[in-house]
């Protein structure tokens, strides 16, 4: 049997080989599967939306604003963000959506609707009922049309605030 | 400008991702290995196209992919260095009756896979009839008995 060496020199006949560039392209094979594995583990973690990485939860200072959303988002794809907020009981209150999320991401469908919605230069007014409690819940779907970083807020009128960081992937 | 991004970017994407799967991946197809292509197909076709189903933006993907695929010919021409790099050369894996194990075992390829080449091209019975067996750039084993 031939030894490494001896089979890692390159043969002029019938092909003429070049093995030293072979064993690097092989060598790429390699690291390119470590890196492909690397790419499914990540994915499954949520680097890519949904996931442990991408799904979380933000709450204001005064409790009364509490989001959830996907950190990571795809270009043209659709994501969930459910926002609860509290103003006085058995009035409605308002939530401002920040323009950055306006100019990134566009709203596919908003359940309920409020009860009136303005656009204002700080982004997207939207006026909510409140249940006895004053609580209220808005499921909104996001369709992601920017590309990049997006540093953007969310606002209860006269009450809490929180940040939302979003990144949408190409 | 879309349709131009769009499609330069899968098409390195696609390349870099066939490159690491190596070339047997593509050479010798089953029937699975099809399925497979198709529906690869399939996931591609829509980041190509995005939202705009028009016959332009379709007419502007295909254009902007042979443009590259000829770009990408006439440089291999030119230089025969980058050509081996992404196509890769011609490499041995039997010599005068002897299997190269340690060559074998980099490009992923079994006995098995060789003597099958053997019996379907030259209807070879054992390695020892076999000058050569090389794995050609499309990722096909060619026989040379002795």
């Amino acid at each position: 049997m031939l030894t490494h060496d001896q089979e890692m020199q390159d043969r002029r006949h019938p092909v003429d080989e070049d093995i030293a560039l072979q064993r690097r392209i092989w060598r790429f094979e390699r690291v390119g599967w470590y890196f492909l594995v690397v790419v499914v583990l990540l994915t499954l973690c949520g680097l890519f939306s949904h996931g442990l990485l991408s799904s979380t939860t933000v709450t204001s200072a005064q409790n009364d604003l509490t989001v959830k959303y996907e950190r990571f988002h795809r270009s043209g794809g659709i994501n969930a963000m459910i926002i609860h907020s509290r103003g006085a009981p058995g009035r409605s209150h308002t939530i401002i959506l920040g323009n950055t999320m306006m100019v990134g991401f566009s709203i596919d469908s908003m359940q309920p609707q409020p009860v009136s919605s303005a656009g204002t230069d700080h982004g997207l007014r939207l006026t909510l009922t409140g249940d006895d409690h004053g609580d209220s819940t808005l499921y909104l779907a996001w369709r992601s049309d920017g590309l990049g970083m997006f540093q953007s807020g969310i606002s209860v009128e006269g009450g809490g605030q929180v940040s939302i960081n979003q990144f949408i992937y190409p | 400008m879309d349709a131009v991004l769009r499609a330069g970017a899968i098409y390195i994407a696609l390349m870099v991702l066939f490159r690491i799967s190596g070339r047997r991946a593509l050479g010798e197809l089953t029937s699975f290995d099809f399925v497979l292509l198709l529906v690869i197909g399939e996931a591609t076709q829509q980041a190509l196209l995005g939202d705009d189903f028009s016959v332009t933006n379709a007419i502007l993907v295909i254009v902007t992919l042979l443009t590259i695929d000829i770009g990408f010919s006439l440089l291999k021409r030119r230089s025969k260095r980058i050509g081996k790099f992404i196509d890769g050369g011609p490499t041995i894996i039997v010599e005068n009756g002897t299997f190269l194990r340690h060559r074998m075992h980099e490009a992923r390829v079994e006995e098995d896979d060789i003597m099958q080449a053997a019996r379907l091209g030259q209807g070879v019975e054992n390695v020892e009839q076999i000058k050569f067996a090389i794995i050609e750039r499309n990722g096909k084993i060619s026989i040379i008995t002795r």
